[in-house]
């Protein structure tokens, strides 16, 4: 984590005023840290877009996104990705048309998805893993760089906190009640 | 450590015992294989594989803590050679963990068509189980059927019973339902390891909430969590700490009363499954001891006295 990407995750930074973030996929590139903003691996068509959304948007800088490497197989993530700019997520926070096993976007607020979409062009070089043909995309983006998208967005994470009343009695969870015997049973309380 | 009031459920796996109370049956091991970079040519290794499948038995039949091979499907090309594979060199059950809606289907067609269905645990009816997929699961029904608790939603352990229980906003029915409307017989119920940063230990605590709350056996696959560690990505002898770190992991959930393990790679049997054994006997000696549990006899509490 950095004091610019709230969202802690396996990748690497360069330059904050680069335009440019690259996902690698199911590959470890590296990245002229002069050209890029952040770069790194992202495996999962949920979780691990959501990290992607809250550190791009973090950075007002990022307008571009290009997506590389091997596609996650059986994730589909890189593909997720690219529907999600393109089509955003239903009510039930599922990324429209993405092929993924389980592609639901649910710790990150809509309007934060929202801003994404608009702050960055997706440059799709999903199953490409040439470092050459990636740099000379990098490249090209930079020449077309359009700015600042404005203010930082920070994404905080939607917690769904369990509490539960109980009065005594519990260990493990509020929903089991442990015998001075041991003897599991429910424990009926009051969840808020 | 513990007994449950709720009726456990025990299912009977061609001959290997899954379920009931903790201390009462040993952990069942279930290693994968053919996962994404196990193998650089997966279809030239097949002897590799073969001998990896022959190890866990044979640690098996030393330990009595009994195992199955899962079986890992990324693509529908894959699908015919692989399932072959399991048919092949494997003898009763076997799990086939596949990602894709899609895939799984035509993983379900295929072992039909082998009239291979009644010795599959299909790995997993979940979250992303589509109308067909439904649909065809009740014409062609395995014997057995993890059902995977992830909810994306709320991943706390109430959030993942909420998806076995309800479907926790984003099914209209629970997983549980479903699984009986298409007439699964061996139910086994997965807590969903999920990365540290998302509730990681909720897999573990929903072990025995899912167990006093449905009653079946209970297990997941925390391997996956180490796998998404960040730290262990950039450590630089991570290949050499990977498999001490699974083994580790897999005996947590088992002092609360998981019933089964996914460990991963199956390469990683011999540590698993000897450690499993000491966890096993254990915990048999702890519930017979202090609540006269009446432990199983094929079980390390006899086979490694």
């Amino acid at each position: 984590m950095s004091e610019i990407y709230p969202w802690p995750g396996d990748y690497r930074t360069g330059d904050p005023s680069s335009p440019i973030a690259v996902v690698t996929l199911g590959r470890k590139l590296d990245f002229d840290a002069d050209k890029v903003a952040i770069w790194g691996p992202m495996r999962t068509e949920n979780l691990g877009i959501e990290k992607v959304i809250a550190n791009v948007i973090s950075n007002p800088n990022i307008r571009f996104l290009i997506i590389c490497g091997n596609e996650i197989r059986g994730h589909k993530s890189g593909r997720s990705l690219v529907e999600l700019v393109k089509n955003g997520i239903d009510e039930k926070g599922k990324i429209i048309g993405s092929p993924g096993a389980v592609p639901y976007i649910e710790n990150i607020s809509e309007e934060a998805v929202d801003r994404f979409r608009e702050q960055v062009e997706v440059i799709d070089l999903i199953d490409i893993n040439s470092k050459e043909r990636v740099e000379e995309a990098i490249n090209e983006a930079r020449e077309k760089d359009p700015g600042s998208f404005g203010e930082p967005y920070t994404a905080i994470k939607i917690e769904k906190k369990e509490r539960s009343k109980f009065h005594a009695d519990f260990a493990l969870h509020s929903s089991l009640r442990i015998s001075p015997w041991g003897q599991i049973t429910s424990f009926e309380s009051e969840v808020e | 450590m513990f007994t449950y009031a709720t009726e456990q459920t025990v299912h009977d796996l061609d001959g290997i015992k899954v379920g009931g109370q903790p201390g009462e049956f040993p952990t069942l091991m279930i290693g994968t294989i053919f996962y994404e970079d196990q193998f650089e040519e997966p279809r030239s290794s097949l002897d590799e594989a073969k001998s990896l499948v022959k190890e866990q038995e044979e640690l098996s039949e030393k330990t009595s803590v009994p195992s199955i091979v899962d079986i890992f499907v990324y693509d529908k090309e894959e699908v015919e050679w692989k399932i072959d594979f399991a048919l092949d060199n494997i003898d009763g059950f076997f799990s086939v963990d596949v990602p894709e809606s899609e895939v799984r289907m035509r993983v379900l067609e295929y072992l039909d068509e082998q009239d291979s269905l009644d010795r599959v645990i299909y790995n997993s009816i979940n979250l992303g189980m589509e109308e067909e997929e439904f649909e065809l699961l009740k014409e062609k029904t395995p014997s057995g059927a993890i059902l995977l608790a992830y909810n994306p939603h709320d991943n706390s352990t109430h959030g993942r019973k909420e998806i076995i229980k309800e479907g926790g906003q984003l099914l209209e029915d629970g997983l549980l339902s479903l699984s009986e409307k298409i007439g699964i017989e061996n139910i086994l119920l997965d807590t969903a390891a999920t990365p540290f940063g998302e509730k990681a230990c909720e897999a573990v605590r929903a072990v025995p909430v899912f167990k006093n709350e449905f009653g079946f056996p209970v297990g997941c696959a925390l391997h996956n969590t180490i796998e998404s560690w960040s730290w262990l990505h950039s450590y630089e002898e991570r290949e050499k700490i990977f498999e001490i770190l699974d083994t580790a992991i897999d005996n947590l959930p088992v002092l609360l009363g998981a019933d089964f393990i996914y460990y991963g790679p199956i390469d990683n049997a011999f540590n698993s499954i000897l450690t499993m054994a000491l966890t096993d006997k254990l915990m048999a000696e702890g519930a017979q001891d202090y609540f006269g549990t009446e432990i199983s006899e094929e079980h390390p509490h006899y086979k490694l006295p």
